[in-house]
């Protein structure tokens, strides 16, 4: 088997050539970052078989963010393997300056170009292109498949294990330029003849020195034993510069004789104009958010989702009653009546509202609008610490909390990074979705649309504020580089549509299948036996559940559902947001998948989880939105973040989720008892007088900021 | 006298005017990452710049260079000197 690396700009293609060449459906998407790691799958041509490594999207072989580094690490372990570089046919010039890097490191490279859209900016000779870089050059269209066979056929042929003959003239005419003096002094050859690097070829590697040097590559010179400062002072001091301009010289030389290109600027709508009008961008990004959620949990989603609820209840009864005549009314028949049949069904319901919300960001993801995203908020969350690179991850958090977290590699900065990801579980999951619309729906009917926007309006306010707490005390981020490339919009594939609802579902059908039913029959295990082994599912004794329940009751009193059974439900959330609701139904007794049957044993006194006021439902409601995250978030997290950060993530979300609860609860009922317009007069009373003293603070200790830029403290170099 | 015209002649990308094609003079601040990747992603001397578009507060802006669309925080533009 033979490893092949699949390298490129970000947005370039390279996950869509990876799942055309493997079959596969890694995911994909309109944006700069989408692949944040490494993937290795295999596929075969002519009885040879590959192994094709994905990799997260480059600009040149210096990384700057955590993903970027993850590349070039890929890329350097496997320096003997053939580099498959993929370039955007719309944005050739910048994507060849990355071939140009790879070449002048002596790595064996197929140059394939990629036509995404039917209007290519570029029109390439292949012949002319190939014969003036020296290497292979194919035209491939990823996502149809059109020029794959041509590209594995190249890959057929035998590895170039020594392509450092190849001198790009530019190089040699920057290191004819560099000063006399050798830099290079017989210890550091003799240093780096023993990497594996630089074996053959003396000349190539004084040349990689001279570019390193050009580049101010300080790693380079540390791991050569080379004191980067002597050979840094023997280059122009713009020796950066000089190597850029030299590079998009040649690229433009070359590109003369074998491209024609037309007039069209890569990225640019007329449609920006509305959508990043400073008076339009927030009003039509809140109509696109408030459309995908109405359509989602109300209208099409809430009828699909009582349809399949229906369904799964017809489907149920007649196995039920076939188990109750032939085994009776006993421990069987209530196992799969309660645990299975009751707890699942009711979440399986939902099925069709979690494949809309994960459409609706697919579609978001696909259209391009998620970079103009990033640029309107940019100047909101630089405000707290953030970058509008995180936008990204936040909005995948209303999809799935663990997928979200790991995007956040994308950042450049590690404290960005640390918070962006910490920020995640206050974006309400899609695994939240039945309990709103369970709980909700039973004490506020058609207003629940309201309570729902309202939910994910405070994870998103919480969020903020605790960014902005960590942004001024342990977590203060630096100047941070947001570069964005702007990709054209483009309409929504269906095939990918489709394939990441397909994607989706089978997910959530397998945390069914596995992680809930089980979950479920441990819960029903514990809430039927007692301490003591003896079933008490009838009520005829305590369960050990509710033991444990009753046990910390009074903790939670104070947020108006000191009810062991909430809390319980709660306790087995940790596991999967999905298991509150299938474990209130247990509870509850309910044995079929209808949604409306559930939310009515709520409004029940004699029901085990029953909600004496709205007050207790609101903040039932805001606990679930805010406290810990399920168990894959958690892992998640660790392997980001830390131990160290994942503990205090935890702690953190919930103290917050307790204090606003309390405060949510405590609020809601005195609104009950006093009656709205006297709680709002004296909220409002509140507000003004913290006011009056934060408009007061700000004037004594108004911050001076510099005229020429932005954050540099006063210590700006254009002063 | 000359130093003084190229003084009122150049100025920083954050300070442009939109929609107006400039040519870039060269990248200035300290060769770290940033000026890097500027100068890879095509900010070198001798091409055209336009400034597309400005986020609400002018923290960011929108940026055509090399037949492309960025969008790049101000403060990293200050770094870009035109004519």
């Amino acid at each position: 088997m033979r490893d092949v690396l699949l390298v490129g700009n970000p947005n370039a293609g390279k996950t869509t050539l990876f799942n055309s060449l493997t079959k596969s459906t890694e995911h994909t998407g309109n944006w700069h970052g989408v692949t944040v790691d490494t993937k290795k799958k295999l596929f075969s041509f002519q009885g040879e078989e590959f192994g094709i490594i994905d990799t997260p999207g480059i600009y040149s072989l210096c990384p700057l963010s955590f993903e970027e580094k993850v590349a070039v690490e890929t890329l350097q372990k496997n320096f003997d393997k053939k580099v498959v570089n993929i370039c955007d046919n719309n944005n050739l010039q910048r994507n060849l300056y990355l071939t140009l890097c790879l070449l002048e490191e002596g790595f064996d490279v197929v140059l394939a170009i990629n036509e995404i859209d039917k209007k290519n900016i570029f029109k390439v000779d292949c012949q002319k292109l190939s014969a003036a870089l020296g290497i292979d050059v194919v035209y491939v269209n990823a996502e149809k498949g059109d020029g794959l066979d041509d590209l594995k056929k190249i890959l057929c042929q035998k590895e170039v294990k020594n392509k450092r003959n190849v001198v790009l003239p530019y190089v040699a005419e920057l290191k004819a330029k560099m000063e006399k003096s050798q830099f290079f002094d017989e210890k550091t050859i003799k240093n780096a003849k023993k990497n594996d690097l630089f074996q053959k070829n003396d000349v190539f590697f004084e040349n990689i020195c001279a570019l390193k040097a050009y580049e101010k590559d300080e790693n380079f010179f540390k791991k050569q034993n080379v004191d980067e400062k002597i050979v840094f002072s023997k280059v122009p001091q713009n020796s950066v510069e000089i190597l850029a301009k030299a590079r998009y010289d040649f690229i433009d030389k070359i590109l003369e004789g074998c491209a024609k290109r037309t007039n069209d600027v890569y990225g640019h709508s007329k449609l920006d104009r509305f959508v990043l009008n400073k008076w339009l961008a927030f009003p039509i990004f809140v109509c696109v958010l408030a459309f995908a959620f109405y359509l989602t949990f109300f209208s099409v989603g809430a009828f699909l989702s009582d349809a399949l609820g229906n369904l799964l209840d017809l489907i149920a009864k007649p196995i039920l009653s076939s188990v109750k005549a032939h085994f009776g009314q006993g421990f069987l028949f209530d196992l799969l009546n309660v645990a299975i049949f009751g707890g699942v069904s009711t979440v399986l319901s939902f099925l069709p509202q979690i494949a809309l919300l994960f459409f609706f960001l697919s579609v978001l993801e696909d259209t391009g609008y998620m970079s103009r995203i990033a640029f309107i908020f940019e100047d909101i969350l630089g405000r707290i610490g953030l970058s509008g690179k995180s936008v990204y991850t936040l909005l995948m958090g209303f999809g799935c909390s663990t997928s979200a977290i790991m995007t956040s590699r994308n950042m450049d900065d590690k404290n960005a990074k640390t918070k962006t990801a910490i920020l995640c579980p206050y974006m309400s999951c899609s695994a939240k979705i039945p309990i709103y619309t369970v709980v909700g729906g039973a004490f506020f009917g058609a207003k629940n649309i309201f309570v729902i926007l309202g939910l994910y309006f405070l994870g998103v306010v919480v969020a903020i504020l605790i960014s902005k707490i960590l942004d001024a005390t342990v977590l203060k981020s630096k100047n941070q580089t947001f570069i964005l490339e702007f990709p054209p919009y483009r309409s929504t594939s269906l095939k990918r549509a489709g394939i990441v609802l397909w994607k989706n579902v089978k997910e959530f059908l397998l945390r069914v299948g596995s992680i809930m039913i089980s979950m479920n029959v441990i819960v029903w295990l514990f809430s039927s036996f007692s301490f003591s082994f003896e079933y008490v599912a009838q009520g005829q004794g305590v369960s050990i559940l509710e033991q444990v329940g009753r046990f910390l009751t009074p903790i939670f009193a104070p947020l108006g559902f000191g009810n062991w059974a909430i809390i319980s439900s709660l306790l087995a959330g940790i596991v999967a947001k999905e298991v509150v609701v299938s474990s209130i139904a247990m509870f509850n007794g309910i044995d079929s998948g209808a949604t409306k049957l559930l939310s009515a044993s709520l409004l029940l006194p004699t029901s085990a989880v029953f909600f004496s006021s709205r007050a207790s439902v609101l903040s039932f409601l805001v606990f679930c939105l805010l406290y810990t995250p399920c168990i894959a978030s958690v892992s998640m997290l660790r392997y980001e973040i830390g131990r160290k950060w994942t503990i205090l993530s935890i702690l953190i979300q919930l103290f917050v989720a307790y204090v606003v609860a309390f405060v949510i609860y405590q609020l809601a009922f005195a609104f009950e008892i006093f009656g709205f317009w006297q709680i709002f007069a004296i909220i409002l009373a509140i507000l003004c007088v913290f006011s009056a003293f934060f408009v007061i603070f700000r004037k004594i200790k108004k911050k001076k900021t510099c005229a020429h830029c932005f954050g540099c403290d006063g210590k700006c170099h254009l002063k | 006298m000359l130093d003084e015209t190229i003084k009122n002649y150049v100025k920083t990308l954050d300070l442009a005017e939109r929609n107006k094609s400039l040519k870039i003079v060269g990248c200035v601040g300290a060769a770290d990452g940033v000026t890097r990747r500027l100068l890879e992603l095509g900010f070198t001397a001798g091409q055209h710049v336009k400034i597309l578009a400005t986020s609400i507060k002018k923290k960011v802006f929108l940026v055509e260079v090399r037949g492309y669309v960025l969008s790049v925080r101000a403060s990293l533009l200050c770094r870009v000197q035109v004519e």
